[in-house]
């Protein structure tokens, strides 16, 4: 378990550190940042521990919202999907939803791609709608969703795919 | 008792998850209060330490185009000052500004630059220490920039003009008819112009300046020019974008403007009823 959490903060840290030096400065087609540091909030095990876990949500976000000077558009967008996530997995993820390692074993390929495109797409609703905090901007908010999710969801599926346990 | 000690074992995430939710609520929300203030100047401490020796390294990595830049902005300026005045002008103008321009500059370098969020933030290497405070103008080579929003020793954050909170005090150059000039949140080179009355004329390319009727910025800096003019049906004020000169996604060095009349003015327009 100690290698467990060694090797998920090790990779969270690093996560976090490209987030803010490489991803937030991709600007694609002008206004689109995937977030790749969902990886952390994806990928850490399923287990019946929320508590931790929405601390751990709200911790990532607090420290990207620091980092990149956004007010608390991150820290909601992640205690928020921190608190959905078990409603999410067993949605998505099927039969074994409440394997700790669901993400990477024991579950079907398209659930495991259906749970994360709705962890993405969700965050990425929050996070949008509370940067603009205004439904003036929906056409935006919802333009911002849609394409910074799809391009979150790509990378995020790459990095997973790299950190797939290998046999 | 135990039933509301119960109640909370049982729900014990939710109720973490509102606590959350509401801090995270409560640190975005909190404009103008002091715990913001003292967070923001933290995290700009942070940031700006994280950020500093990785722009370094970008920084000598693009030295050579930097360089070539400075020269053709330098040459362009040596260029205007031969053009518009004569040596006993210039003798003239050195003179006036030694007496003491109510404008100063300091120059400061961008360390980390947003402009895809609705609210965009962009941090300086310059702070409280190298005389920076709130409320400054900035400017880049070729017009406004935004305004000093939060001050460390080292760094500063520089509220962009592309930011939904902020409204430019703008004039046209040919005819001095004032408006508001704002960010939509849509495009990085587009802005929207506000209370320009129908009764004055405006044309496409048309050219748009600081009014200097706020102490950010000196009047008559260039902001950009009128891209589309929209004459409502109904109603006395047209729907203007402007293009903005300034390229808001590729700036490296700024100049941070201080006014030495502002706090004679903010004492007169808080003593004005």
């Amino acid at each position: 378990m100690i290698q467990y959490y060694t090797r998920f903060f090790t990779i969270a840290f690093l996560l976090l550190l490209f987030q803010v030096l490489v991803f937030d400065h991709v600007d694609l087609f002008g206004f689109s940042d995937p977030a790749v540091y969902l990886v952390i909030l994806i990928t850490y095990r399923l287990t019946q521990d929320q508590f931790g876990f929405i601390f751990l949500g709200f911790a990532t976000g607090f420290l990207l919202d620091l980092l990149t000077q956004t007010a608390g558009a991150h820290t909601i967008a992640c205690v928020s999907i921190a608190f959905m996530r078990p409603l999410i997995s067993r949605f998505a993820l099927g039969a074994n939803y409440d394997q700790p390692n669901a993400m990477f074993t024991g579950t079907l390929w398209t659930n495991r791609m259906l749970y994360l495109f709705l962890m993405i797409i969700i965050h990425q609703f929050i996070f949008t709608l509370v940067a603009y905090f205004s439904l003036a901007h929906f056409g935006i908010i919802f333009k911002q969703t849609l394409t910074n999710s799809l391009i979150s969801f790509i990378l995020i599926a790459t990095t997973i795919n790299l950190l797939q346990p290998r046999k | 008792m135990q039933w509301v000690l119960n109640a909370i074992i049982r729900y014990k995430n939710f109720l973490l998850f509102l606590f959350l939710f509401t801090l995270g609520l409560l640190f975005s929300g909190s404009q103008s209060a002091y715990h913001k203030s003292q967070l923001a100047k933290s995290s700009l401490f942070v940031s700006g330490a994280i950020h500093q020796p990785f722009d370094n390294l970008k920084s000598y990595l693009d030295l050579v185009e930097e360089n070539a830049q400075l020269a053709q902005e330098n040459n362009t300026l040596k260029n205007l000052v031969l053009e518009k005045f004569n040596k006993a002008e210039i003798l003239a103008l050195e003179e006036e500004n030694l007496a003491g321009p109510n404008y100063w500059s300091i120059p400061a370098k961008i360390i980390r630059n947003s402009f895809t969020q609705a609210r965009n933030i962009i941090l300086i290497d310059k702070g409280k220490s190298d005389g920076i405070t709130q409320e400054m103008g900035v400017i880049g080579p070729k017009g406004i920039i935004g305004i000093v929003n939060q001050t460390s020793n080292g760094y500063a954050s520089v509220l962009s003009i592309l930011n939904q909170d902020i409204k430019i005090n703008a004039k046209f150059k040919n005819s001095n008819v004032f408006g508001s000039l704002f960010w939509t949140g849509e495009s990085p080179n587009e802005m929207e112009l506000a209370d320009i009355s129908v009764i004055n004329p405006v044309q496409v390319g048309d050219t748009l300046v600081t009014g200097g009727m706020s102490s950010y910025f000196p009047e008559g800096i260039i902001i950009g020019k009128v891209n589309t003019v929209e004459r409502p049906n109904n109603g006395g004020y047209y729907s203007i974008t402007v293009e903005l000169i300034n390229n808001m996604t590729d700036l490296n060095y700024v100049y941070v403007i201080g006014n030495r009349n502002r706090e004679e003015i903010i004492e007169l327009l808080e003593r004005t009823p």
